[in-house]
């Protein structure tokens, strides 16, 4: 699986790299929303292997995650993402969703629980 | 420092009301009787002297035109009779027979020469030797020709008195001596005035009863008469007092023939008897309306100051929860914000850990030195990362706004549903939930979710409160058109000052990891979202009462509301 996780927290992402790869996934990590956006960009251009998930913040410095999100959603719609924030606001989420986020997880979640809700959103939009 | 008793504070307060109360009404109502009963004795005493001066003045009238006509009389006859016709015997005695069948003015009538010696005499004593010259009356009758007498003892040795005239005819010069009959004066008396407690008596210049008085004496005793003499044709009126020690009014005129006073006296406290009962009456009533008052002001000022205190007791219980409402608002914001930040570092703790885990995988456990001693420390961080996780997002619910759902609910049904959550756990320990519902409670609008989650919470609660062994007791019943259900346990109770903080955020009674002190904070939350309330009652070793109380329908979120939500 080729998925995209976009977090400000760096150390998280380097974290979910290494232990997802163990789990033999691609994991491609962006400190922010503006470079996850530019990344996309690059595999619809350059025609790389395309994400098949993004795994997102919402709080983050500059573009926030529910932003980031709507143009995620402008350039490929199909593309499911997953919000996973530590923080529990109901308005966040329901907006979240409205913008066509998959699901909506809260922090600390457990990785076999993060895996179990990226193959059943992949599996969804396939 | 400590603060004054709210008990005295009240008892202060019933103190000065009362105190006002009866200032305003007694005063007027003291003045008011006091008023009247001056009023009523002023109108009283005039009217007794004016009704005394009256029967004076009229008696006096009587007395005077009596002993003008029995002047007139006796002057009549001696100028229109001559000596000869008088100093007879047997004449005058049928001219006296004649006067005294018109009227019996007299006791007795005769004709004395200028010697003091009678000629002539008819009547009923033997006065034929008597012999008047040396008499005060006969001296003064030569002087002033027509004489009448004070009373006088005499030769006949009885109170009389006299009317003398004197003549010249021819040769002869006489006086016509006539005794006045003390019966007819007393009779004039009696008659216009007469009674156990009032007296009539006739006293001459000099201080002399002239005729009896029923409380001054006999007839001829002395009698001190006011020192200013009195004038004619006015009426005095003064208070006396007997020798008895009686208060008697006296009133006094002089009479107009003669130099004599008529006097008058009444029982003042006879006449004043219908005052006294009016007097006795308005005191009575001004009493009992005080009296009356003193109990009304009572009794008012006891309802005034129990609303006092039970509109106090609302407002303090207002206070209170608005004190935790807002206390809670605080602490939730703070605690969200606590939980928002923490989340963050508990993802990579817990991911660190796995990460730990991942690698030792690789490791040969066998060859590995402290492979079991890392893999165990690596479960116990995760384990703890657990249990925080569980404390944040208790957290987060707690501080989270929320816009509740509006569904019907049975309340029954979801009291139900959570007692059967709690049944096997219950079970377990030997505790029975036994369920008393209200077939009749209405169905409500309000949030199923929140509400079964408030319910899980409390019956949760009690369960580990009893340990083991005692019962659980829900019911529902119609309250107020909404619902009131309440939960009661039979365990150790709580005391005071953890019943004071039950519902503060944090706050728990139980061991470090086993309860976050987040439950009943969180359920206060929800209930004040839902509009309705909790409240526990507890006594140590009584078990513990929580009684959540719902309106028909939660309150409508405002705009503002809605947006913080």
């Amino acid at each position: 699986m080729h998925a995209l996780f976009v977090d400000d927290e760096t150390e998280f992402l380097e974290l979910m790299q290494k232990r997802l790869a163990r789990r033999g996934m691609d994991v491609a990590v962006a400190p922010n929303g503006q470079t996850a956006l530019d990344m996309l960009d690059a595999t619809l251009r350059e025609g790389g292997e395309p994400f098949q998930i993004v795994v997102m913040d919402v709080r983050m410095p500059g573009m926030d995650g529910l932003e980031t999100l709507r143009r995620m959603k402008e350039k490929m719609p199909k593309l499911p993402v997953i919000l996973l924030t530590g923080h529990a606001c109901m308005d966040v989420a329901v907006q979240g969703l409205d913008l066509g986020a998959y699901d909506y997880m809260l922090k600390p979640v457990a990785i076999s629980e993060l895996l179990v809700k990226m193959e059943e959103a992949v599996r969804a939009t396939a | 420092m400590s603060s004054p008793s709210p008990h005295r504070g009240y008892k202060a307060i019933h103190r000065r009301v009362l105190t006002m109360l009866l200032i305003m009404s007694l005063t007027p109502l003291a003045a008011l009787g006091f008023f009247c009963m001056d009023r009523i004795t002023a109108i009283y005493d005039e009217k007794i002297s004016a009704g005394l001066e009256a029967v004076t003045s009229s008696k006096h009238r009587a007395l005077d035109t009596f002993m003008v006509e029995r002047i007139a009389q006796i002057k009549t006859l001696v100028f229109t009779h001559s000596y000869d016709e008088l100093s007879n015997a047997s004449r005058l005695s049928s001219i006296f027979s004649v006067m005294q069948s018109t009227s019996r003015s007299f006791v007795d009538m005769g004709i004395i020469d200028m010697n003091g010696r009678h000629v002539s005499y008819v009547g009923p004593y033997d006065l034929h030797k008597a012999n008047y010259a040396e008499t005060t009356w006969f001296a003064e009758v030569l002087r002033k020709g027509v004489y009448v007498s004070d009373v006088f003892m005499g030769y006949r040795h009885v109170p009389h008195f006299v009317i003398a005239v004197l003549r010249h005819e021819g040769e002869h010069s006489f006086i016509l001596r006539a005794t006045i009959d003390m019966e007819a004066i007393d009779a004039l008396l009696r008659r216009v005035y007469s009674g156990p407690s009032s007296d009539a008596f006739l006293v001459s210049e000099q201080g002399v009863l002239q005729t009896d008085s029923l409380f001054n004496g006999p007839i001829m005793s002395k009698y001190a008469l006011p020192a200013e003499r009195l004038a004619r044709n006015s009426v005095v009126t003064q208070i006396q007092t007997t020798a008895d020690g009686k208060e008697m009014l006296a009133a006094m005129m002089r009479l107009e023939s003669m130099p004599w006073v008529l006097v008058v006296m009444d029982d003042v406290h006879a006449g004043l008897k219908p005052l006294r009962q009016l007097k006795g009456f308005i005191l009575l009533f001004t009493v009992l309306g005080g009296m009356l008052t003193c109990v009304g002001a009572e009794l008012c000022t006891r309802r005034l100051v129990a609303s006092l205190e039970a509109a106090d007791q609302k407002q303090a219980h207002i206070d209170a929860a608005m004190l935790q409402s807002s206390k809670m608002a605080a602490l939730g914001k703070m605690a969200a914000g606590v939980a928002h930040e923490v989340n963050n570092p508990l993802m990579l703790i817990q991911e660190n850990a796995g990460w730990i885990r991942d690698l030792l995988e690789d490791e040969d456990a066998a060859t590995m030195q402290n492979y079991q001693e890392i893999l165990a420390s690596t479960e116990k961080i995760e384990q703890h990362v657990k249990r925080a996780k569980a404390i944040t997002q208790g957290m987060l619910g707690f501080g989270r706004r929320m816009n509740p759902e509006r569904t019907e609910v049975l309340i029954n049904t979801l009291a139900d549903q959570a007692a059967d959550m709690l049944k096997t756990e219950a079970a377990n320990r030997n505790i029975v939930i036994e369920r008393r519902y209200d077939p009749q409670v209405p169905v409500i609008l309000s949030d199923p979710s929140r509400l079964e989650q408030v319910f899980i919470n409390i019956i949760d609660n009690a369960i580990d409160a009893m340990g083991k062994d005692g019962s659980i007791s829900i019911e529902t019943h119609a309250h107020n058109g909404g619902v009131r259900i309440s939960f009661t346990d039979t365990g150790p109770g709580m005391d005071k000052e953890t019943l004071h903080r039950i519902f503060d955020p944090f706050f728990t009674t139980k061991k470090v990891g086993e309860g976050t002190g987040l439950g009943l904070a969180i359920c206060f939350s929800i209930l004040e979202k839902l509009g309705g309330h909790i409240d526990v009652q507890s006594e140590l070793g009584q078990g513990t009462s929580f009684t959540v109380s719902l309106p028909a329908e939660p309150p409508q979120m405002t705009s503002e509301e809605r947006a913080e939500a």
